[in-house]
């Protein structure tokens, strides 16, 4: 099971991403970030599994203004 | 209760784990992933957790936060509850997070009740705080705390507002202090369940509690360790007991919680919400009105246009085709090739006319990554907002005219993203005709993400009315097609059920990892085809092929769609990639070699072209071989054949733009 769960953005069902990998069923293209939900078969992008989405993904991440921020 | 004020402290015992409790679609999944420090991609819509997940808080590295499945109520009745139900009674708890939704008060507090019952440390998180605001619901914080005895902390889980006064209160959750008194009956039956039940980790009179509705985790739990005299005995006890009510102890038990709820709800609203009322609601009603719901579209589209025609192809492209590659790059490569290459042949396939630089790198990364990373990023922006949900079911309303209603609709929106993977989503319809024409429809009409860019791009190069001429043409061969396909292929049709989440601000957290992510996919997927099919282009040229080809393809090309010989290399490269091809088109159109009612056949002929080598594949796998060359007999000529007539029409009517 991957470590984090990803959320479909059509039909909100979260699954593991590592274990819906859209590529397998692709004839052209492998180790592609594209994962396919299971639930509704909206196939969409898994930043975690791009370099570029997980370096942003980090940096982003690490902005002290979303850590803070107590709400009322 | 007997545990109010206690405090646990977090070095008090050996319980480590903190219980994540609340129902489906309150952010709990969002909320752990904050926490433990692991991020999921988080879209609009909210989703169900279907496994136990644990990690350690971030701000509390010895704690183990679980993720619980969502739960709609106790007793548990489905698979994900009772697995809440056994991580109450089998998990080490040292305490419950409870994440509700900040907006459904009265629901929230019905769940923080039968927790409270229970007699565990709990903390509340109200999340989705910036909805209920917006929706005119003002919650007291102070007065839930002051008379449930534990923290409430308002959070907005996807911005990680909160989470710091989070982690605070859960480094010493309290214990709640709530005593609820149900009917004296049930009471009666509480307190001699009190004394019979076996040492649980939960308080004996929430357990009781969760017996008396029929739990049956909690009924599983008691068999394991009861002996069957004893179970035996507890049953026939229910069993009076529902006599003495006259209905089941789980309706009167309920039916107390709901109204302490509501009248909790009551007291701590400082200000009823307004059902629907903030702009986020309001445009999402608009989104899917009958008659406003088009123009919202076409504000949408006219936005599109603008971001992605105007500044990513005509802005982005202008500097990097026009500057960085054209009066800087190429020269100064062209140049030092030219100088150290000892082959003119070598020469020719780096930087000739279809050299790999001159051409395929060029097109892949001058003209074609600024659209597509435009285009990228508002296809992110529809997909976190919700908008996509809304486009379906404004689409199914058209469709259902035309006999194609239901989830066929689905692979049609999800095509602009990627038609390959959109084809493999027609597994997901349940009858073969729903299939067959979703995949046609796709394979004739639906751009993929990226020539939907690129002929963005060009058609904005134009002017608007080229760009709504194409949409029309496309639109109407889509659904002319659909119309007949559906009356020659007839069968049920399965209506589409889709839920329609909030519409939402997108996080820029999460849009610019995504549009990262689609860009090095595009550009991991396009280049090796861009050069592939610019070395092929190269040694069909050089074997006198190509120039063989372009005289044969005349007659349609120049004849009947009325275009320069020359775009018969752009439409064989389309055979490969019909964004390749529509790159190739591009730079005819920057070099003057096009006239705007040539780039609005060219476009309209590419976009209802012979789908790609990976769909073709794909249609093929999926539908069989003689399917696929079905499809592709049908497809290319009426392409050709639209093209064709609409160059007459144009022709006819002497469009200018």
């Amino acid at each position: 099971m991957s470590e984090e769960l990803f959320r479909c953005p059509l039909c909100g069902f979260a699954f593991d991403a590592q274990a819906n990998a859209a590529c397998r069923q692709c004839p052209l293209t492998r180790n592609c970030p594209m994962i396919c939900c299971p639930a509704c078969g909206h196939v969409t992008l898994d930043p975690g599994r791009s370099i570029l989405g997980r370096l942003a993904r980090e940096a982003l991440g690490r902005r002290p203004a979303e850590r803070e921020g107590a709400h009322g | 209760m007997d545990c109010c004020g206690n405090n646990s402290k977090l070095s008090a015992n050996g319980r480590n784990v903190i219980a994540l409790i609340g129902h489906h679609n309150v952010g709990k999944s969002v909320l752990f992933n904050r926490l433990t420090g692991r991020r999921v991609t988080v879209s609009n819509y909210p989703g169900t957790t279907v496994e136990v997940t644990r990690g350690p808080i971030t701000g509390l590295p010895e704690v183990l936060l679980l993720d619980t499945p969502g739960i709609l109520t106790f007793p548990s009745h489905t698979e994900d509850e009772r697995a809440t139900s056994q991580a109450l009674l089998e998990e080490p708890l040292r305490a419950i997070l409870q994440v509700g939704d900040a907006k459904n008060l009265s629901r929230t507090l019905l769940l923080t009740l039968q927790l409270a019952e229970l007699g565990l440390p709990q903390v509340l998180a109200l999340n989705m705080a910036d909805e209920a605001e917006a929706r005119g619901v003002r919650i007291d914080p102070a007065q839930l705390q002051a008379e449930l005895a534990i923290r409430v902390v308002p959070t907005i889980a996807v911005r990680g507002q909160g989470l710091a006064e989070l982690e605070g209160a859960l480094a010493s959750p309290a214990a709640p202090a709530v005593q609820l008194k149900y009917p004296r009956a049930v009471e009666a039956a509480l307190c001699e369940l009190e004394g019979s039940l076996p040492g649980a980790p939960l308080k004996a009179r929430g357990l009781g509690l969760l017996w008396l509705c029929g739990d049956p985790q909690v009924e599983q739990w008691l068999g394991a360790r009861l002996s069957p005299g004893d179970c035996a005995a507890l049953a026939a006890r229910r069993r009076e007991l529902e006599t003495e009510l006259g209905e089941a102890p789980a309706a009167a038990i309920q039916r107390t919680q709901l109204a302490w709820a509501e009248q909790m709800a009551a007291r701590a609203l400082k200000a009823q919400g307004r059902q629907a009322s903030g702009p986020a609601s309001w445009l999402g009603r608009l989104a899917v009105h009958r008659l406003w719901g088009i123009p919202a579209l076409l504000g949408i589209l006219a936005a599109l246009y603008v971001f992605v025609g105007l500044f990513g192809a005509g802005t982005l492209v202008g500097w990097l085709e026009g500057n960085l590659f054209g009066e800087l790059l190429n020269p100064w490569i062209t140049q030092w090739v030219s100088r150290i290459s000892p082959l003119p042949l070598l020469t020719d396939l780096l930087v000739g006319q279809y050299g790999l630089w001159t051409m395929g790198i060029t097109y892949a990364f001058a003209l074609i990554l600024p659209i597509v990373s435009t285009f990228f990023l508002a296809f992110g922006v529809l997909e976190d907002s919700g908008y996509l949900p809304r486009l379906a079911v404004m689409s199914n309303r058209v469709f259902t005219r035309l006999g194609l209603n239901g989830k066929a609709v689905l692979p049609m929106v999800l095509g602009l993203g990627c038609v390959t993977m959109a084809t493999l989503t027609t597994r997901i319809l349940e009858s073969r005709r729903e299939r067959l024409l979703a995949t046609l429809l796709l394979a004739l009409a639906v751009p993929c993400s990226a020539q939907l860019g690129v002929v963005l791009g060009m058609l904005a190069g134009i002017s608007l009315s080229a760009t709504l001429i194409w949409a029309l043409v496309v639109l109407g061969v889509l659904l002319s097609v659909g119309w007949l396909a559906a009356r020659l292929v007839p069968g049920d049709r399965t209506p589409l059920v889709i839920e329609l989440p909030p519409l939402r601000m997108p996080a820029l957290s999460n849009l610019i990892p995504k549009t990262l992510a689609r860009v090095e996919w595009y550009l991991k997927e396009v280049v090796p085809l861009f050069l592939l099919g610019t070395a092929l282009l190269f040694t069909l040229d050089k074997l006198g092929v190509l120039p063989w080809l372009i005289r044969v393809g005349e007659p349609l090309v120049t004849g009947w769609l009325g275009l320069p010989a020359q775009a018969s290399t752009a439409l064989l490269i389309g055979f490969l990639r019909r964004d390749f091809g529509a790159a190739g088109l591009f730079a005819m159109q920057s070099a003057g070699m096009l006239s705007p009612a040539q780039v609005l056949v060219a476009m309209i002929t590419l976009t209802l072209f012979i789908p790609c080598i990976a769909v073709s594949t794909m249609i093929a796998r999926e539908r069989g071989w003689r399917t696929s060359v079905a499809m592709a007999a049908l497809v290319f000529p009426l392409a050709f054949g639209v093209g064709g007539l609409f160059n007459r029409l144009l022709l006819l009517v002497g469009w200018a733009p």
